[in-house]
Formats: C-alpha cells, sequence, structure tokens
C-alpha cells in the first residue's frame, strides 16, 4: 500500500456524493415536469422583457400538467 | 407581428361566435390554437395576461402541442378573450381538460426517465469502482471497491431493474414466455454469482455488465415507447373534435351559421343546414328537420333564428369519437410481417435459454462452474434478441407516423406488407380520378350580363349542385371583367325547385323563368338550358362536365413507369368511362360495372375509391385506399384512407410499402448474423459479459438508427 492510495479513503465517498447530488437534481427537475416541453422554453428566452412574472409561468406549467 | 402588437386592442365586438364559451365555469382553461408557427406568435400569445390583465392571469403557450393554458380571474369572460386570439389571427379551439389516461401517461413518462437517470449513476459509478479492481488493486482496497460496487448494484437491480421482475411475473401468471425472462436470469446470474464472489474472494465481480445492461436497456425502451406515442399522438386535429367543452347530455342550445359541433345532438326545433363532408364524405350540405341528428366534427352551414339542438351524447360518446377509437384499435393490429418477427424472436429466446441451461449444467459437471457462467452470461446477453423483436414494431409506427404526416390515416398495418406485392392498381372514376362534382365547360362566355345575372339570381337561391356550378361559374366571369351580373339580384315573385326538372322563377310582371335539363342529353356532359316566358324562348345553353383533376394524369404516367398496372373500374357507362382512360392513359377500362362486379375484378390488387360508393370493392380488394367518402364509411371498407382528396397520395404509400419491406429484411438479416456471430463467440469463450452488455445495446441501436435513417419522408 503505497502513500498516495490513502486519499481513496474519503476521495471516492466525495465522488459519490457529488454524483448522488446530481441525481437528486435531475429526479427533482424531472418531477416537476421540466422534461415535458423541451421546445417552448427555448423560444420564450427570445421575447422582450415585459411580463414580470415570467418565472411564475413556468412553476405554473410544471405544476399544472 | 411587432404591428400586430401596438395595434391589438382588448376586442369587444367580434366574440359573437364564442359566446356559449363564457358557460365554462373553470379557471383553468385549455385552447388548441391553429396558426400558431413561429416565436414571434407564442410571445403575442403569452402576452395576453398584459393586454387583458383584468381577465387573464396567466397564459403558457405549449409550442410543440400548441395548446395555450389560461389561468383566468374570478368573473373573466371567454368569449372576449377567444375574440382577441382570433383577431390576432389564429383559430382557437376549447379543448377538455387532460384526460385521466393523459395525465397517467405523463405520470408514467416522468417515472420511467428517473428510473433511467437513476439507473445511468448508478452503472456510470459501477464502472468506475470497477478500474481499479480491473488494474489488479489488492488488500482492504480491493475489499472497499468490491462491497462498493456491491451496494451500488443492488439499487440497480432491485429498483432500476424492477420492470423486468415485473413483465416476467406478469407473464407467469398468464403462463406465457416474456422477452424478458432470459435477460432476468442474466442478471440474477450475474447478480448472485458476483455476490458469492465478494464473499469468497474468488474476483469474479460482473456488477459493471450487469449494470449497464439495465441501463441500456431501459434507455432503449424509452425511446421506443416515445416514438410510438408520438405516432399516435399524431392523428393530431381530428382529437379536438373530441373536445368535450361545457356540454352535458340533455342541455339544449342554439346552434349559430359557421358553429362546429362538439357534441352530438338532436335537432328540436327550426331548421339547420350541416356540412357533413368531413364524417361522410356528403359535400352538399344537408338540410335537417327536427329529429334529425346532428355530430361533433360536423359544421353548421345555415340555422333558422328559432334552432334548437338537444345534446345527446358528449366527449368520448361521440360518434367522431368513437370511429376515431376504431382506428386508433386497429393499428394497434399487427401485421403478418410483425407476427412473424415476433414467432421468430420467440422461437429464439426458447432456444437460447436451452442452450444456456444445457452449457450450464455441462460446465458445472466438467468442473468449470466459473468459466461456465462467465460464458453463459455472454451468450444470454449477447443475444438478448430486442434488435429484431424492438426494430419490427418500430418500423411501422414510423412508417405510420410519416404516412399521417403525408395525408394518409393507416388503419390496417397489414395494407404496408400487402403493398409492397401489389402490381395492379384499380382507380375509380367518379370523385377519384375527376373532381367528383360538375363544373361549367362551356356556355356562358357569350352571355350578356343581363342574362347572367338574371340566371345568378336564380341559381343562389338553389343548393341543387348544377346550381352550384353555375353559380361558380359566373362569379368567376365577373371577377374578370364586370361585376353586374353578382349585383342587384333579381327579387323573384315567386320561386321554386322542381325535382329532377330544374328551377322556375317569376319576375314582378308574371314573367317565368326556367333553367331545366336538356332534352337531347346525347354528349359527355350534362346541359341545361336557361328560357324565358311562356314560349320557352332559350337565352342560354350551358354545358356541365365532371372534369379530371390537374394531376391525375400524371401520377397514372409516374405509375406506369415504376411498372403499375393501371385500371378503371366504374359502374358509368362505356363511353365517359373510354374519355377518362385516353386522357389519363389508363391501360384498362371496365366499365357498367356492378358493385358485385368490381369487388371481384379488383379481388388481387389495391382499389382506391371513394369510401362510400366503392365500400364493397375496397372491402374486397388485397389492399385498399379510400379517397374521399368520410372516414366514417372508410374505416368500414378500407385500410388506408386519404385525408387529401385525389389520387396524389397513391404513389406515396405504394414506395412506402417497399420501404418498409426493404427495411424489415435488412433488419431481419442483420440481426439473424449478429446473433449467430454472437452466440458461437460467447460459448466459445471469446466474449466477456462486459463486451457483451456493450455489444447488445449498441447492435440495438444500430438497428434503431438504421430504421430511422431508412424511414425518413424523403426516402418514402
Amino acid at each position: 500500500m503505497n502513500f498516495g492510495m490513502e486519499i481513496v479513503w474519503w476521495l471516492v465517498p466525495a465522488a459519490l456524493a457529488m454524483g448522488a447530488g446530481f441525481l437528486i437534481a435531475f429526479i427533482w427537475s424531472a418531477r416537476n415536469g421540466q422534461y415535458e416541453d423541451l421546445e417552448t422554453p427555448a423560444v420564450r428566452i427570445l421575447f422582450e422583457e415585459e411580463s414580470k412574472n415570467k418565472k411564475e409561468q413556468i412553476d405554473a406549467a410544471g405544476r399544472t400538467l | 407581428m411587432q404591428s400586430v402588437q401596438k395595434d391589438s386592442k382588448v376586442s369587444t365586438h367580434c366574440s359573437g361566435k364564442y359566446l356559449d364559451w363564457d358557460k365554462y365555469r373553470s379557471k383553468d382553461v385549455k385552447l388548441y390554437v391553429e396558426g400558431v408557427h413561429c416565436t414571434g406568435c407564442v410571445g403575442l400569445l403569452e402576452r395576453l395576461s398584459i393586454v387583458q390583465p383584468a381577465e387573464v392571469e396567466q397564459s403558457t403557450f405549449n409550442l410543440p402541442q400548441s395548446t395555450l393554458r389560461l389561468r383566468l380571474r374570478p368573473g373573466a369572460a371567454l368569449s372576449r378573450i377567444a375574440g382577441q386570439i382570433e383577431e390576432w389571427g389564429y383559430v382557437p379551439h376549447l379543448i377538455e381538460e387532460e384526460s385521466d389516461a393523459d395525465r397517467q401517461a405523463a405520470r408514467e413518462n416522468r417515472a420511467r426517465l428517473i428510473d433511467i437517470g437513476v439507473a445511468g449513476a448508478l452503472a456510470g459509478n459501477i464502472m468506475l469502482m470497477s478500474i481499479p479492481l480491473y488494474s489488479g488493486v489488492d488488500g482492504s482496497l480491493r475489499t472497499f471497491f468490491e462491497a462498493l460496487s456491491l451496494g451500488l448494484a443492488v439499487p440497480a437491480v432491485f429498483y432500476s431493474g424492477r420492470s423486468f421482475f415485473k413483465n416476467v411475473a406478469a407473464a407467469w401468471v398468464n403462463s406465457t414466455f416474456s422477452i424478458d425472462a432470459p435477460i432476468l436470469l442474466a442478471i440474477l446470474v450475474a447478480f448472485f454469482y458476483s455476490c458469492v464472489s465478494v464473499f469468497r474472494g474468488t474476483h469474479e465481480l460482473y456488477f459493471d455488465s450487469l449494470s449497464a445492461l439495465i441501463f441500456l436497456l431501459l434507455s432503449s425502451r424509452y425511446y421506443l415507447a416515445r416514438l410510438r406515442r408520438s405516432s399516435k399522438l399524431s392523428l393530431g386535429v381530428l382529437d379536438y373534435f373530441q373536445a368535450k367543452g361545457d356540454r352535458v347530455v340533455g342541455d339544449r342550445y342554439q346552434p349559430e351559421s359557421g358553429m362546429k359541433l362538439s357534441s352530438d345532438g338532436v335537432l328540436r326545433f327550426g331548421q339547420i343546414a350541416v356540412d357533413f363532408s368531413h364524417f361522410s364524405g356528403e359535400s352538399v350540405p344537408v338540410w335537417i328537420k327536427p329529429g334529425g341528428e346532428v355530430y361533433a366534427g360536423t359544421q353548421i352551414i345555415e340555422a333558422s333564428g328559432d334552432a334548437v339542438i338537444e345534446v345527446t351524447a358528449v366527449g368520448d360518446r361521440t360518434r367522431m369519437a368513437q370511429m376515431l377509437e376504431k382506428v386508433r384499435e386497429a393499428q394497434e393490429r399487427r401485421s403478418d410481417t410483425q407476427i412473424q418477427a415476433d414467432r421468430w424472436a420467440k422461437s429464439l429466446l426458447r432456444a437460447v435459454t436451452t442452450v444456456a441451461f444445457a452449457s450450464l449444467v455441462y460446465f458445472a459437471w466438467r468442473g468449470h462452474t466459473a468459466e461456465g457462467i462467465r460464458r453463459v452470461l455472454a451468450l444470454l446477453i449477447v443475444t438478448c434478441p430486442c434488435a429484431l423483436a424492438l426494430a419490427t414494431p418500430l418500423v411501422f409506427s414510423r412508417a405510420l407516423q410519416i404516412l399521417i404526416r403525408q395525408g394518409l390515416l393507416v388503419k390496417d398495418p397489414i395494407a404496408l406488407d400487402r403493398g409492397a406485392n401489389v402490381r395492379k392498381i384499380f382507380f375509380d372514376k367518379t370523385g377519384t380520378l375527376t373532381w367528383g362534382k360538375l363544373s361549367v365547360v362551356g356556355g356562358l362566355e357569350s352571355a350578356d350580363s343581363e342574362t347572367l345575372r338574371l340566371l345568378y339570381s336564380m341559381v343562389t337561391r338553389s343548393r341543387h349542385p348544377v346550381s352550384r356550378a353555375i353559380e361558380a361559374a359566373i362569379v368567376r366571369i365577373a371577377e374578370k371583367d364586370d361585376r353586374s351580373p353578382v349585383r342587384n339580384p333579381e327579387s323573384w315573385t315567386e320561386f321554386r325547385e322542381m325535382p329532377g326538372l330544374g328551377l322556375s322563377a317569376f319576375r314582378d310582371g308574371g314573367e317565368e323563368f326556367r333553367l331545366v335539363r336538356s332534352e337531347d342529353n346525347q354528349t359527355t356532359f350534362s346541359e341545361v338550358v336557361f328560357q324565358k316566358g311562356a314560349v320557352r324562348e332559350e337565352l342560354l345553353r350551358v354545358r356541365l362536365q365532371d372534369q379530371l383533376r390537374p394531376k391525375s394524369a400524371k401520377i397514372i404516367r409516374d405509375l406506369q413507369i415504376n411498372r403499375y398496372g393501371t385500371a378503371l373500374v366504374t359502374g358509368d357507362h362505356a363511353w365517359p368511362a373510354r374519355e377518362v382512360a385516353n386522357q389519363t392513359g389508363i391501360n384498362f377500362v371496365y366499365s357498367q360495372k356492378t358493385p358485385e362486379e368490381k369487388a371481384e375484378i379488383v379481388e388481387r390488387g389495391l382499389m382506391v375509391g371513394d369510401g362510400l360508393n366503392d365500400a364493397l370493392a375496397l372491402s374486397k380488394a388485397r389492399v385498399s385506399i379510400a379517397v374521399q367518402g368520410g372516414i366514417d364509411a372508410a374505416i368500414q371498407s378500407a385500410q388506408v384512407y386519404s385525408l387529401k382528396p385525389g389520387i396524389e397520395t397513391v404513389p406515396v404509400f405504394l414506395s412506402m410499402s417497399k420501404l418498409v419491406r426493404r427495411t424489415l429484411k435488412q433488419n431481419f438479416i442483420y440481426s439473424t448474423a449478429y446473433n449467430l456471430i454472437g452466440a458461437t463467440l460467447s460459448l466459445s469463450g471469446f466474449m466477456s459479459p462486459l463486451l457483451a452488455a456493450v455489444l447488445m445495446p449498441m447492435s440495438a441501436t444500430t438497428v434503431f438508427v438504421w430504421t430511422l435513417a431508412r424511414l425518413r419522408e424523403k426516402n418514402a
């Protein structure tokens, strides 16, 4: 057992924890309906900045689905 | 688009059409909006909450589905919002909130997506853990990585892989053999053997192979399900005719001209003229008297002021909905090729499972259990026949999807199988090669404008096809040089239609005008005479004919170049049939045939005809395409219904059938070769289970990508 390998003992769990974090983020976004309509949000970014409640709108789309 | 935005004001006037929408008392409303194509349109529609802040709280548009979701404020009038949308140039349709089935499907879709995500994460991490194991660490680090792989493999098998357990269990209950059985067997053998290895320290781990297998299988199945779903959804706008709206059975309402019906009903009072063309194929509006039925999906052309309709069926219960349901059911049916492919795949599966068990027993008996498990695992994984079993339905659903986009509704996928072998094509004449309605071919050019004015004011009062044709011709002439014939219509003191004979009208001074059928009807066209006074002074002689559709001749020629035999089958007399045959270059003519005779003639070929009049011939033909006659009639008799009139879609269908046949053949050859080679390599020990796990989905993906690349619109 050489000296450098010691680090693995906490490096691997840390890597797994980070992976788990991203997995949880993915599950959250899938549950939230963010993969239902992949076209319109891309188009929505092009509108002029007028409607103040854009975030609410997007949330509403997710909720009502 | 910008200018429209600036000019747009809250509309209050043009909303009469949508008044009955105000009864809709829901806070959340979904509209299908016709005519949205661009980014600007989306921006405009989502501005509704700014343009009409008193009524709309939120508006969210879904571009792929073309639906607008509105959240209304209390007391909002949907009619005004609809009016605004219409003023912007789109057509709104009120649609029912999603059915339970839709919501269920959306939930399932999400659940599967999450499963794939979890499986992918687990597989990726297990593969990373395997790197040190393969590169030969030992001691406590080895135990550490082995334990971690095992820990990650447990949820991969029992959580991500639970659908395999379910499928096999379901098949077991029905005492059938699931195609998942060998996969599950491979996963379980790999898992438990690896577990035993971990505890005994023999270093034979297959966690990487099995988790990769689960992830790749789930992904390819998800992708396939998505493709299939999109091909079903694309029955498209027709779905929206099933909109429930706000009515319930027993409601009474007053129909208005131009209204599109969303429920079935019975007319209680008054009179209405209904356009049934989408429904039954009848192109002339039908006048309905009290007691007569109307259907969702039809349109009211005219309604008397006192007309009242009572609702008899809504939503899924309407005739239109039931018809479309039948089309969907029929699409589920499997074609001969599909059944063959399935049978082949299943017998392969049984063979593989048997060989796997036999080899396992053999290797164990010879004392090489570890080696035996390695080879059998590779065999089970590599021969997993998803390539063929999954690609065959994909070929069909892709083909149906493309055909719908081209205007062909395929009821029975068997038509695609048979279409590839058809050599002879039979065409109906009236309505198929020709327009199916009369148009004026001569007699009006020489008339003075006063005669035209009198004739025009007469024919506009009648709904007879001949009157319609003459009216259209006069309007065309008037548009070209002189508007006077269509202005100041004569106000007749008396007007009547003489059934089977013609029209008669009296002017103020008692002078009679008549439009009657010509006595000497010997030509290929029908002739009518416009007469004046008691002496029947002849003012005009108008010739009408059912003309050939402009593209008919070219399409027939193209088909002949592609070595198809063409024939005309008609109940009509010999000479009009001959003439159409000469104009189009059709090789054979069968004229004056009864429906029974027609059916006998077309038995071994492709019949293209009218869903109503040629129903018998269509149902007897080997392959049949109905080009008109409404969906109702077509789904009873024909395998394919063309949403476009005329024979334009026939070559599209034929080339698609051939393409499907070729693609299926290639897929079959490829997957057979792949499986044979794979099985040989695995059993002789040249393939490790991990390599097999990677190869298996790669072969499936190859077939998928190949299929999709082949089946594209421009190839058809």
